[in-house]
């Protein structure tokens, strides 16, 4: 019940494939839209997926991936921190909050919420991502950034209060538009 | 993307929590791209890895190391947590845990009037597996069966479906998941068709057949013998998850250590300077957080201290990957300190220091402070009250081995 060399390259591909477009999108919405940024962790989070899945197969005593789609993105996550930690502190353009946000309907709320997330740090931007994009619980999104689940609530907490701040009711808007 | 989330989790959700996932949702949904390029590129990079890799291990380096890494593998478990044959002999073990016990079990589940031939299997220390033939009279077919305990947290990968005739998953009433596969033949492999029950409370079983006396066996019959509905009754037999959870837990996977939040901040403020005002701020799993304020102006000061020892293997490497670049000391614990600003504190401009170190067992503490009495709070003097050597004779304290046992 073994799959050849060439069975799993296959079925790495079929992953690949139905993957990578989401992969893509978490990407950008965790680099605040920085979509180059964005293909070049998608790239490393593939090719450590390849190196993974030729040790992966059932019963054969390979390495056991526990559901491929969820650890790819976990490597995203943990990919994107370790990139921003290697950045010196250049991310990080926090400028003035805009005294009434969001107040009219903004066609472009869109670039708003992207700027929003931008001005977040890394990891306030990882947690909103894990909890609010992924739908992944507070103990997941712990593992994922190798943090406790206290330290993840608090960070989501402390993320929300500066996201709501920047944003303001333009979120509703969007919402409904 | 699914919008839902459990608001049971945010007690204060005023609805931006429900905007803010609707909203990521639209926005993330307008990143588009072609993936050709990306997987290309993807494909690639692991390929060279890969190459890398095999050459290293060809010309013997990292042999030592490993010899550990393959032998977590191979069991798919924690690397501190491989059940040893001895220990699995020698332990004490429900009958249905012997070869004999398993096979009388599995026998009962079989249609009537087949055959059953055990060859080989018995207890493996995190369960029982046996492989043989079942032969209903069309023709002896290879049989496996393979039942064993797991970390409930890290479960097994789902069967990704994609080579398969039929791939049918559902979800029984005791929360486990069944997946049901039928693999046709190859050219080297004869048709394949297994039944996979993955129990909430963390054990797994699998029973699978094919159409021909072995594995790679030519083909005796057009299909296997069990229908796709005999096979999954066989793997979600009661049993199976009785056996499963009869195993210690410790002999099947390492359980990580969650240090007490109450305990950490008592062992903190035990370890602070005297005569300072202490006030508790927050604490939980692996976590706890406090004020300081020695009367030059209060400071936040948390703690986290957590298992990784299950990181190295998911890592696979002897260490885990965080840490390789941290300073290794003499007794092989990994140590860094930091002093800058507060990443998390935005436009504050906070100061933050912290030390972390990484045991060899696999636990990490991280101490930090901050020169305020929040991340959003202002800051209340030039810098934090702990000085960087205070921060690390915290996390080098001794004191925290005590939770590794």
């Amino acid at each position: 019940m073994s799959r050849s060399r060439t069975e799993r390259e296959a079925e790495y591909l079929e992953f690949a494939a139905a993957r990578t477009g989401h992969l893509y999108r978490s990407a950008c919405l965790l680099t605040g839209g920085d979509t180059h940024l964005a293909e070049d962790l998608v790239q490393e989070v593939l090719g450590r997926m390849y190196v993974l899945w030729h040790r992966t197969s059932w019963l054969s005593g390979g390495t056991r991936i526990d559901n491929p789609a969820a650890y790819a993105h976990t490597v995203l996550v943990r990919a994107f921190l370790s990139h921003q930690r290697r950045r010196s502190a250049t991310e990080r353009p926090y400028g003035e909050l805009p005294d009434h946000p969001g107040r009219e309907v903004d066609p472009s709320v869109r670039v708003t919420l992207m700027d929003a997330l931008g001005r977040l740090s890394a990891r306030d931007r990882a947690v909103l991502i894990l909890r609010y994009w992924e739908d992944r619980s507070v103990e997941e999104t712990a593992e994922a950034m190798r943090a406790s689940s206290g330290a993840v609530r608090t960070q989501s907490v402390r993320a929300l209060n500066r996201l709501r701040a920047l944003l303001g009711d333009s979120l509703a808007d969007f919402v409904r538009n | 993307m699914s919008a839902q989330f459990d608001m049971s989790a945010h007690p204060e959700s005023d609805g931006f929590e429900d905007d803010l996932a609707r909203s990521l949702a639209v926005a993330g949904a307008r990143f588009e791209t072609d993936p050709a390029p990306l997987i290309s590129s993807g494909l690639a990079l692991g390929r060279r890895v890969r190459r890398r890799r095999r050459r290293a291990v060809l010309a013997g380096v990292a042999a030592v190391a490993l010899t550990g890494v393959v032998g977590a593998v191979a069991t798919g478990l924690p690397h501190r947590a491989v059940v040893s044959p001895a220990a699995a002999v020698h332990a004490p073990s429900p009958e249905l845990l012997t070869r004999d016990g398993a096979e009388h079990a599995l026998r009962g589940l079989l249609p009537a009037g087949g055959r059953l031939t055990v060859t080989r299997g018995g207890p493996t220390g995190k369960g029982v597996d046996l492989s043989g033939t079942y032969d209903d009279g069309h023709g002896p077919a290879a049989v496996t069966l393979s039942v064993f305990r797991m970390d409930p947290i890290r479960g097994y990968p789902e069967d990704l479906c994609l080579t398969t005739v039929t791939c049918k998953r559902s979800k029984l009433p005791d929360g486990s998941r069944l997946t049901v596969t039928q693999r046709a033949a190859t050219a080297t492999e004869p048709a394949s068709w297994d039944a996979q029950l993955s129990g909430k409370d963390g054990y797994m079983v699998i029973f699978g057949e094919v159409n021909a006396p072995a594995q790679l066996a030519r083909p005796t019959r057009p299909e296997p013998p069990l229908s796709l509905d005999q096979l999954a009754a066989v793997a979600a037999a009661p049993v199976w998850s009785g056996a499963a959870m009869a195993v210690p837990p410790n002999w099947a996977y390492h359980e990580p250590v969650i240090p007490d939040g109450r305990q950490l901040l008592q062992d903190l403020t035990n370890m602070l300077p005297g005569g300072v005002d202490h006030r508790t701020v927050d604490t939980g799993n692996g976590y706890a957080s406090l004020t300081s304020d020695d009367d030059h102006g209060r400071c936040l000061i948390e703690i986290s201290v957590e298992d990784w020892s299950n990181q190295a293997s998911i890592d696979r490497a002897p260490e885990p990957k965080a840490v390789l670049d941290w300073d290794r000391l003499p007794d092989g614990t990994r140590l860094r300190t930091g002093d800058g600003a507060d990443d998390t504190a935005g436009q504050l401009h906070l100061r933050r220091r912290y030390a972390e170190a990484f045991l060899p067992d696999g636990l990490r503490i991280l101490v930090s402070v901050i020169n305020a009495p929040s991340h959003e709070q202002a800051r209340t003097r030039p810098e934090p009250v702990l000085t960087t050597d205070q921060l690390k004779e915290i996390v080098l304290s001794p004191e925290w081995r005590k939770w590794l046992g």
